[in-house]
């Protein structure tokens, strides 16, 4: 069983194709980075994956169930969702940011849960910041507390929606890091990102997008050095130029 | 007209005291209203804009419609629609609505309106990521509500809310129009000013303890908001 599988999957907003047929698997324990330009719909694809942005057309199956109206809850409980703006509780502590769906939505007592959420912070070694609110911190460590919220569900596919874009330079290497430890550990991953290198380094596969389709994919190696399209090879030119 | 036992006569010597001295007497009256009609708005107002978060169509149409019947016509008419025409109308079933009650309910009807608008300006407020988010953990919509939207969405609330009990306190000076008893600051000021003929003094009276409430209520205000602040949010330099 797979961990992610996408079968025709379409996706518009209004009259606009944003997804034009898309099929992926993702197995169990795989790490996958989806690559590619902006307005390609590599954000789309990953939101509507959890009915975010709801398809059109085509099935998703996500941990063995199918989503549907009716299973969209249960669907939603197995994945750990990370934004590229965090996107977290402003107005609770940072434990209590990762403890809230935990007690809410998953039925852990507040004691559970907040044990459970600090395993997630010594993760993402954020454990100090357990009583900070998420405002007085910088980007990089909100980031890192979102990625622990997200772990702390023991999500069957973590989903990172280009997690370092928000960042000032600096500070992406250290969620990088954080991210590498995780994929490390086994856990499944989909991930949209313009990081190469770390593409390069976690990545099992590399899926590119471009105009709503995938127009290439394998493994990393393969798709970042010795690209078959044309549009992939100039796209990678230019990301290559920006990181060096 | 004479003043009944007025306490204030020794003051009687400096008109401007001794109408405020009196017209203070007042201030029981007008805080009863005013928090009263509050509570009643704060209610109310919470009310329509659950209707207009979860409830669907039409019955959000019909919250709208309240908000813009109240918020488009007067307050004194309606304090008159409410103690003289529903008044009347309770009359002819043995039912005596007195001025003070009928103050409060016009008072608490037209500020739900007002709140109304307030809390769904402050809903509007969250960015939409804060839905998503909470959607991408799978919270039903009543718990994204109850624990993501209300909490930060009453912080934001919070300086309009104080700013619309400043509204209602001096708004309740037009319930005095009907007669409300015992009087109100304002209602007192028109007694002072009859019996002594020191119009200037008195309404001046009227003003100060009117200015003291509202600014008291202002401060009081600066000092919740600055306790229920959300730790980390830049406080831009607007005093």
């Amino acid at each position: 069983m797979s961990a992610v599988a996408v079968q025709d999957l379409e996706v518009s907003y209004g009259a606009l194709e944003v997804i034009r047929g898309v099929s992926l698997r993702v197995e169990k324990g795989e790490k996958v980075v989806i690559m590619g330009p902006s307005g390609s719909g590599k954000s789309t694809f990953l939101r509507s994956l959890i009915w975010l942005v709801k398809p059109k057309r085509g099935q998703i199956v996500i941990d063995g169930v199918e989503v549907s109206p009716r299973t969209l809850r249960t669907v939603r409980k197995k994945v750990g969702f990370v934004f590229q703006h965090y996107n977290l509780f402003p107005h609770l502590r940072v434990i209590d940011n990762i403890a809230l769906p935990l007690v809410k939505v998953h039925g852990l007592s507040y004691k559970e849960a907040v044990e459970r959420a600090r395993e997630a912070l010594r993760l993402v070694g954020l454990l100090e910041k357990e009583r900070a609110y998420p405002l007085q911190l910088s980007g990089g460590q909100q980031q890192r507390v979102a990625i622990a919220r997200a772990l702390a569900v023991q999500p069957a596919v973590l989903m990172l929606d280009e997690p370092t874009s928000a960042l000032d330079p600096e500070l992406v290497e250290e969620v990088l890091q954080v991210l590498e430890d995780i994929a490390r550990r086994g856990t499944t991953m989909l991930i949209v990102t313009h990081e190469i290198d770390f593409a390069e380094d976690v990545a099992d596969r590399v899926v590119f997008f471009e105009g709503g389709k995938i127009v290439e994919e394998g493994p990393a190696a393969e798709v970042l050095y010795n690209p078959k399209s044309e549009r992939l090879r100039q796209f990678l030119k230019r990301l290559h130029r920006r990181a060096f | 007209m004479i003043l009944v036992n007025d306490p204030c006569a020794y003051l009687a010597e400096v008109p401007y005291l001794e109408a405020l001295c009196y017209v203070v007497g007042g201030a029981p009256t007008t805080m009863s209203l005013a928090l009263l009609s509050f509570a009643i708005g704060i209610a109310l107002g919470s009310l329509l804009l659950l209707v207009r978060f979860f409830l669907p169509k039409p019955f959000p149409w019909v919250a709208a419609a309240y908000v813009e019947a109240f918020r488009g016509t007067p307050l004194l008419v309606q304090i008159f629609i409410i103690y003289f025409g529903v008044g009347g109308y309770l009359k002819a079933y043995g039912i005596n609505l007195d001025p003070f009650t009928a103050g409060v309910i016009a008072l608490g009807l037209n500020s739900a309106a007002y709140q109304a608008e307030i809390f769904r300006s402050a809903v509007q407020a969250i960015p939409v990521e804060q839905y998503l988010t909470a959607e991408a953990y799978a919270f039903t919509k009543t718990q994204t509500f109850r624990y993501i939207i209300m909490p930060q969405a009453l912080r934001i609330a919070l300086p309009a809310l104080m700013n619309e009990l400043v509204l209602l306190i001096k708004d309740s000076s037009l319930v005095a129009v009907i007669g409300v008893f015992p009087p109100d600051i304002f209602r007192r000021a028109d007694y002072f000013s009859a019996s002594r003929f020191m119009y200037f003094e008195a309404y001046m009276a009227a003003a100060t303890v009117y200015f003291l409430i509202c600014y008291a209520m202002v401060k009081i205000s600066h000092v919740i908001e600055k306790k229920y602040a959300i730790p980390g949010y830049l406080r831009r330099g607007i005093i």
